[in-house]
C-alpha cells in the first residue's frame, strides 16, 4: 500500500482518540495520558506539515519502551489496567506512524474498543451514556470515511438512525443472552488505593471524613421485615491490633491464597434473617454483613472474625446472599489470642484508670466504662478537635469530643488495659429505607465503628460506646443525629424544612433510579435472567429452552429488519401532488374496467373515456382539463391543483356501462 | 444448457445468482434478486473486535459492556440493510460511448437514475477498470464516466457494469452486475507514418480519374451538408436552403483507397495504414472512396463519410 499524507479531514481522528481516552482518565497512569497527548499533538502538527514524521527507529524504541513501561506500571501482563494502557499506547503509536488509508479505520475501531472498555472501570449511568455518545461519534466518523464528500451532519443522522433502530435489538439480546457465572479467566483485582470507602486501618479521622460522603455503599434487600435500626449493625472489618495511634486487622486481610476459615460456631437465639446485599465497587474490599453472619452464598465465604469475604477479589459491584443472627452466642471457645494486645508504652492515664477496674467481672468493667462516658459529658460531634499525640488519653481526659471511631478505639483500649478481651469492629450502622424500592440503603456516611468484648462462656458481645453518648445515632440513624445544616448536601445556614424534605425526596428518587439501574442493568445476572425467563415460561434449561431464546433474538432481529424494509419499501409517495392525483385517477379508471394505454395524453384519454363510458365523460373531462392546464400553461394556478386533487379524491367511477351517477359527485363542500 | 434454460424460466433469482449478472431490457432496475451482500475485510475485523468485547463482558460479568456489545452488533447488523438499500431501486438507464482508436481509452458514460432515495456512495466499474464514484440526490440522474483502454479494433464489449457500495459503515459490501450490453466501436489504430495516397488507390479498371467536384446542380439542403457547399446566394434570394451537389458515382470517383493494394505485413498493419490514409484524406478535405474486399464505399467527403469509412475499417473481417 502506498503511503498517504494526512488530509485535513483526518484531524477528526484526534477527536475519536481524545473522546475514547477521556473515559479512562480516572485510572490511566499519568505518564500514559501525557504520552497520548504528546502523540496527538505531534500528529496534529504533522498534519499541518509543521513537523516531520517520527523516524522509524525512534518509533520502534518508543513502542518497546511504552509496552515495557505499561507492564511494569501495572505489574501484570494481562488484565483490565494493562489492557487499557496498551490500547491507549497502541492508538498513540498508530497516530505517530499514520500513513496508510486503512490506518484511519484502525484508529477508529480501536478507539471504539477503548471507549467501551471504559465501562469496566466505572459502572455508572453517566459513563454508560458517555460510552454510547462516544460510539455514536466514532461510528459517525466511520460513515464519514465511506461518504463521497465528507458531510458530518448527514453522517451523524445516518449513525443515529442505525443506532436507534438497534436499541430494541440490543435490549432483547441483553435480556436473553445466556449469562455465564464466573469469569473465563482470573479476574484482576482492582488497583490498590482505588477504594474511597472503608480502609483496613482505623486512625483518628478515617471514618470521620466518610460522614460527609452521600455515596451509596451498599443496598440490602431483606427477605422478611427490615430489622429496627438499633439491630442494623453491618460488620465489615475486625481490628485486633493497636499501635498507640491506629487500629489494624492484625492479620493479612487480602491473602491471595484462600482465607482463614471461621473457627467459632454461632448459636442463633433470635432466629435467622435472610437478606441479599449489593456492595458498591468502591467498598468491596470488605463485604459488610449483618451482625452476625452464619452462612453466605456461593461467591462469598465466611471467614475468621465472623466476616464475609469474596471468594475472588471482586472487580466491581458485588452481590451475595447471607443469613444472619441478631441475638447469638459465639460459643465457648477459648479466649481469643490478640484480643489483649496493647503497645508497651503510651496512654498512661487510661492505663491507670483501667488498672483500678482489674479483677472485677467483665460485665461490671464494661458498665463502669460506659457510665464514665455518660457521666463525663462526652460530646458526639463530626468535627472533633485534632488529637496529635496520645490520642487515647487526650480524648478520654481532655477534649471529650469525638466521633464513633474515638469512642470505639478508646473503649477497646480501656477494656484491654483492664484485662477484658476486646476488639474494634468497623462497618455500617443504621441506613435509610427507600420507601419506593423497600431497599435498605447504606451510605458511606453510615460508616460506623464499635467494640466487641469477649465474655467467658458467651463469646463475643457487641458493645457500642457511641450509643452511650448519642443514642439517636443508633436508634434513628445519621439523619436524626445531626441537624440538616450539618449535612453536606445542604448549604450551611438555616435551610427551610421543605428544602431539606425536597432534597431528601430527590435523593430517594435518585436512589430508586439507581436501584433500578443496579437491579436490571448492573446486576442482571444469570439468576435474575432465569427469574425473568421463568416469568415468560422460557426457563427450560434443555436445548429447547436455548432454542427458544435464540428464536426470540432471531425473530426480534428479523422483525426489526422486516419493519425497516417495509418502511423503506412502502409505496413510494410521489412528491408531486399532481402526478399523485393522476396516478390515482388512472388506477380508478382501471378499476372501473377501462384500461388506458400509458402513452395517452390528457386529450386522447378524454376522448377514449367518452367513447368507452359516456357516463364518466363529464367528470373525467373536467379532471383532464385541469391536468392539462396545470401541466401545459406557463403559470398554472395553484388553486387548480387543489381542485384537481379534490376532484380525483371524490371521483369513484363504477364498473360497467350503465349511466350511473358517480357517488360523491362534484360537491366541492368544505374539503 | 437445457437445465440452464429451465432454471432461467422457473427461478430467475437463482439464474441471476448463477450468472452473477442481470441482463434485460434497459433501464435495469436493481431489485433484491440482483443485489448480493457480504462482509468486507473491515467487517470481519469489526466482528472480531465485538467478539473480543463479548469475551471481556463474559469474563468480567459486566453488563454494561454486554449492552454496548449488543448495541454495536445490532448497529452492524442493521447496517446491512442500509448497504442493501443503497443499491435497491437504483436504475441503470443505459450507456454511451464515443468510438475511439485502438490503444486509446474509451470513455463509457453510464447513466444511472437514483429513484426516490439518495445514493451516497456508488462505485461503478467494468471488469478490470478503475472504479468511478458517484453520489446522487433523490430523483436525479447522473452520468458516471468509466474509462477502459481499447486494445484492438472492432466492437469492445466491456460486459456487465459492477455497481458496488460499502456505505454506511464499510462493514458490508453490496454489489450488483447489471449488464446494459454496453459496446463501443474501436477503429484501427492509425499508422504513425503517412504513405502517399497515390500508393493506396485502387488498381481496378473501374476507377478512372474524374475531377472530384464535378458540379451536378442544386438540390434541397439536407442536414449534414457542409456549409461550404450551401448556395448562400439562393438563400439570399429567399429560395430556401440549397446545396450545390457534385457528381460522385461508383464508376466515377476520385480517390479510392483499396485494402488490396495497401502494403503491410499483415491485415492489421494494412488496415492501420489505410486508417491513417482515410484520416489524411479527410484532413485535406479530399473526397475518397474505400474498398475493403467486398465492401465498397462511394467516394465522398465530410465527417459522416469519415465515420462510415472508419466503421468499415474497424469491422472489416469481423461479423
Amino acid at each position: 500500500m502506498a503511503r498517504i499524507d494526512p488530509r485535513p479531514g483526518d484531524r477528526v481522528l484526534l477527536l475519536a482518540f481524545a473522546a475514547s481516552l477521556l473515559g479512562h482518565l480516572g485510572h490511566l497512569p499519568a505518564w500514559i495520558i501525557v504520552f497520548c497527548m504528546a502523540a496527538g499533538t505531534w500528529f496534529f502538527l504533522w498534519s499541518l506539515k509543521l513537523v516531520p514524521q517520527v523516524p522509524r527507529w525512534l518509533r520502534l524504541i518508543l513502542t518497546l519502551a511504552a509496552c515495557a513501561a505499561a507492564v511494569l506500571t501495572s505489574g501484570r501482563f494481562v488484565g483490565r489496567d494493562v489492557g487499557a494502557a496498551m490500547l491507549a499506547l497502541m492508538l498513540s503509536l498508530k497516530l505517530l506512524e499514520f500513513g496508510r488509508s486503512s490506518d484511519r479505520r484502525f484508529i477508529l475501531f480501536i478507539s471504539l474498543f477503548l471507549s467501551v472498555t471504559a465501562l469496566l472501570f466505572a459502572k455508572t449511568l453517566p459513563m454508560t451514556g458517555y460510552a454510547m455518545i462516544c460510539s455514536g461519534l466514532i461510528l459517525t466518523l466511520v460513515v464519514r470515511l465511506e461518504q463521497t464528500g465528507p458531510d458530518t451532519a448527514s453522517a451523524a443522522r445516518t449513525t443515529a438512525l442505525l443506532m436507534l433502530q438497534a436499541l430494541p435489538l440490543a435490549a432483547i439480546l441483553f435480556l436473553v443472552f445466556p449469562r455465564i457465572q464466573g469469569g473465563l479467566w482470573g479476574v484482576a483485582a482492582p488497583a490498590a488505593g482505588a477504594s474511597t470507602g472503608l480502609t483496613d486501618t482505623l486512625a483518628p479521622g478515617s471514618i470521620n471524613f466518610l460522614a460527609f460522603s452521600p455515596s451509596v455503599a451498599a443496598r440490602v434487600k431483606f427477605s422478611g421485615p427490615v430489622p429496627p435500626s438499633r439491630q442494623r449493625y453491618f460488620r465489615a472489618l475486625v481490628l485486633n491490633s493497636f499501635d498507640g495511634m491506629a487500629w489494624t486487622p492484625g492479620w493479612r486481610v487480602e491473602s491471595r491464597r484462600g482465607l482463614p476459615p471461621p473457627t467459632e460456631r454461632i448459636e442463633d437465639i433470635s432466629g435467622p434473617i435472610d437478606y441479599e446485599i449489593t456492595v458498591e465497587f468502591d467498598h468491596t474490599e470488605f463485604l459488610p454483613a449483618l451482625d452476625l453472619p452464619m452462612a453466605a452464598s456461593g461467591n462469598a465465604v465466611l471467614s475468621e472474625g465472623f466476616l464475609v469475604r469474596p471468594r475472588r477479589p471482586p472487580v466491581d459491584t458485588f452481590r451475595f446472599r447471607a443469613r444472619s443472627a441478631t441475638i447469638y452466642r459465639t460459643g465457648p471457645s477459648g479466649p481469643p489470642n490478640q484480643a489483649l494486645q496493647l503497645p508497651e508504652t503510651g496512654f498512661p492515664q487510661a492505663r491507670t484508670l483501667a488498672a483500678a477496674w482489674r479483677g472485677m467481672p467483665p460485665q461490671e468493667i464494661v458498665r463502669a466504662a460506659l457510665d464514665l462516658i455518660r457521666r463525663e459529658e462526652f460530646i458526639y460531634t463530626l468535627s472533633p478537635p485534632l488529637l496529635e499525640d496520645e490520642p487515647v488519653d487526650r480524648f478520654l481526659f481532655e477534649t471529650r469530643q469525638g466521633y464513633c471511631e474515638h469512642f470505639a478505639s478508646s473503649f477497646a483500649v480501656l477494656m484491654r488495659a483492664a484485662g477484658v478481651p476486646a476488639r474494634v469492629v468497623v462497618g455500617f450502622q443504621g441506613g435509610e429505607i427507600n420507601p419506593l424500592t423497600e431497599f435498605l440503603v447504606l451510605r458511606a456516611s453510615d460508616a460506623h465503628a464499635w467494640t466487641e468484648v469477649w465474655y467467658e462462656g458467651r463469646g463475643w458481645v457487641r458493645i457500642d460506646p457511641t450509643s452511650a453518648v448519642a443514642p439517636d445515632r443508633i436508634e434513628l440513624g445519621m439523619q436524626a443525629t445531626f441537624p440538616q445544616s450539618d449535612l453536606p448536601l445542604i448549604a450551611q445556614g438555616e435551610a427551610p424544612a421543605f428544602v431539606a424534605q425536597g432534597v431528601r425526596g430527590l435523593r430517594i428518587g435518585l436512589d430508586a433510579v439507581n436501584t433500578f439501574w443496579q437491579q436490571w442493568v448492573l446486576d442482571y445476572s444469570g439468576r435474575r435472567q432465569m427469574e425473568l425467563l421463568k416469568r415468560l415460561k422460557l426457563d427450560r434449561g434443555d436445548w429447547l429452552g436455548v432454542l427458544a431464546r435464540v428464536g426470540i433474538v432471531l425473530v426480534t432481529g428479523l422483525g426489526i429488519l422486516g419493519l425497516a424494509v417495509l418502511w423503506r419499501l412502502r409505496p413510494n409517495r410521489d412528491s408531486d401532488p399532481v402526478r399523485r392525483a393522476m396516478n390515482r385517477f388512472r388506477t380508478r379508471l382501471t378499476r372501473a374496467g377501462l384500461s388506458t394505454p400509458d402513452w395517452a395524453g390528457p386529450r386522447d384519454l378524454s376522448r377514449m373515456i367518452v367513447l368507452a363510458r359516456p357516463d364518466l365523460g363529464p367528470e373525467a373531462g373536467r379532471i383532464l382539463e385541469l391536468y392539462e392546464a396545470l401541466r401545459y400553461t406557463p403559470n398554472p394556478d395553484p388553486e387548480d391543483q387543489k381542485t384537481l386533487v379534490r376532484l380525483v379524491r371524490s371521483w369513484r367511477p363504477k364498473r360497467g356501462t350503465a349511466c350511473s351517477r358517480p357517488e360523491g359527485g362534484m360537491s366541492p363542500a368544505g374539503r | 444448457m437445457i437445465l440452464r434454460n429451465l432454471i432461467g424460466r422457473t427461478m430467475p433469482a437463482l439464474d441471476t445468482f448463477l450468472k452473477g449478472r442481470t441482463a434485460g431490457p434497459l433501464p435495469i432496475v436493481l431489485t433484491r434478486r440482483d443485489i448480493f451482500i457480504l462482509p468486507t475485510r473491515a467487517g470481519i475485523w469489526f466482528g472480531l473486535l465485538l467478539l473480543a468485547l463479548l469475551l471481556i463482558s463474559i469474563n468480567y460479568d459486566n453488563n454494561l459492556t454486554y449492552f454496548m456489545v449488543f448495541l454495536l452488533a445490532g448497529t452492524a447488523f442493521l447496517s446491512t440493510l442500509a448497504t442493501y438499500r443503497e443499491l435497491s431501486g437504483l436504475s441503470l438507464v443505459g450507456t454511451k460511448a464515443e468510438p475511439v482508436f485502438a490503444g486509446n481509452v474509451a470513455t463509457f458514460r453510464v447513466l444511472v437514475r437514483a429513484g426516490h432515495r439518495s445514493r451516497q456512495a456508488l462505485d461503478l466499474s467494468f471488469r478490470g477498470t478503475a472504479t468511478s464514484r458517484a453520489a446522487l440526490k433523490p430523483g436525479s440522474t447522473a452520468e458516471v464516466e468509466i474509462g477502459i483502454t481499447a486494445p484492438r479494433r472492432g466492437w469492445l464489449r466491456p460486459g456487465p457494469v459492477l455497481v458496488e457500495t460499502r456505505f454506511p459503515l464499510g462493514l458490508f459490501r453490496a454489489w450488483s452486475r447489471p449488464d446494459p450490453e454496453a459496446k463501443v466501436l474501436v477503429y484501427p489504430a492509425p499508422a504513425r507514418d503517412s504513405l502517399p495516397l497515390a500508393l493506396l488507390r485502387t488498381k481496378t479498371e473501374l476507377g478512372r480519374d474524374v475531377p472530384a467536384d464535378e458540379f451536378q446542380g442544386l438540390r434541397r439542403y439536407r442536414p449534414g451538408d457542409p456549409p461550404s457547399r450551401i448556395e448562400w446566394r439562393a438563400l439570399a434570394r429567399e429560395q430556401g436552403l440549397t446545396t450545390r451537389s457534385f457528381r460522385s458515382g461508383s464508376m466515377i470517383d476520385g480517390l479510392i483507397l483499396d485494402l488490396a493494394v495497401t502494403p503491410g505485413r499483415d491485415l492489421e498493419e494494412r488496415l492501420s495504414r489505410l486508417t491513417r490514409a482515410v484520416l489524411d484524406a479527410h484532413g485535406s478535405d479530399l473526397a475518397f472512396g474505400l474498398r475493403l474486399g467486398p465492401t465498397f464505399l462511394d467516394p465522398a467527403r465530410g465527417k459522416g463519410h469519415l465515420n462510415r469509412a472508419l466503421e468499415a475499417l474497424a469491422l472489416h473481417g469481423q461479423n
